[in-house]
């Protein structure tokens, strides 16, 4: 987590900010946030709007939960990149940046983060998730 | 999860509205402004 808080201010430094959506109230999602001191916004899709208009509602879980999915989203709101945990679709952190530090550069990234077999990564924002589910499955409260 | 649903890159993201953990409510179309983002779903409590 140390080192995602690291990565974060590189996101910041490209000119990309980061924001993180549940269907977690907000009492649960600001718990987690504190947990884990993260720095960025939690947002909290309670009516699951956001998660159905994105198509990423798993109703197969309790109530409906969102399924893990990562994307970068330019100042038109067009989409650059996106991952699908559910497909697998992995790509490693520096990638991320370097195509984040690309677009803010506003080139035309020639470095697409391709998805590759071993996705140590998405490394920080695999790990974001991994911290909140293990956060919040944590048995030592 | 409806595939077809999810924007593929190219496409537009769907705005949203919605408040953070802490009670502010955030755009995103005033996330991206500042140049783009990255957005996280997540599977939060379960």
């Amino acid at each position: 987590m140390a080192d995602y808080s690291g990565h974060l201010e590189d996101f910041r430094a490209a000119g990309a900010g980061l924001v993180a959506i549940s269907v977690d109230d907000a009492a649960r999602a600001e718990t987690v946030r504190q947990e884990f001191g993260l720095k960025f916004p939690l947002l909290c899709d309670t009516r699951r709007e956001v998660v159905k208009a994105y198509g990423l509602l798993n109703s197969g879980e309790k109530g409906g939960i969102a399924f893990p999915a990562s994307f970068v989203i330019d100042r038109k709101r067009v989409v650059r990149f996106r991952a699908l945990e559910a497909v697998a679709s992995r790509v490693s952190v520096e990638q991320l940046l370097k195509f984040v530090r690309e677009l803010g550069r506003g080139a035309e990234p020639q470095t697409k983060p391709r998805n590759s077999g071993v996705f140590p990564g998405l490394m920080f924002l695999r790990a974001t998730m991994n911290a909140l589910r293990h956060g919040v499955r944590s048995p030592n409260k | 999860m409806d595939e077809r649903q999810i924007p593929s890159v190219g496409e537009k993201a769907p705005e949203f509205e919605i408040a953070d953990s802490t009670g502010v409510v955030r755009r995103l179309d005033e996330l991206v402004a500042g140049g783009m983002c990255v957005v996280v779903f997540y599977r939060g409590h379960w």
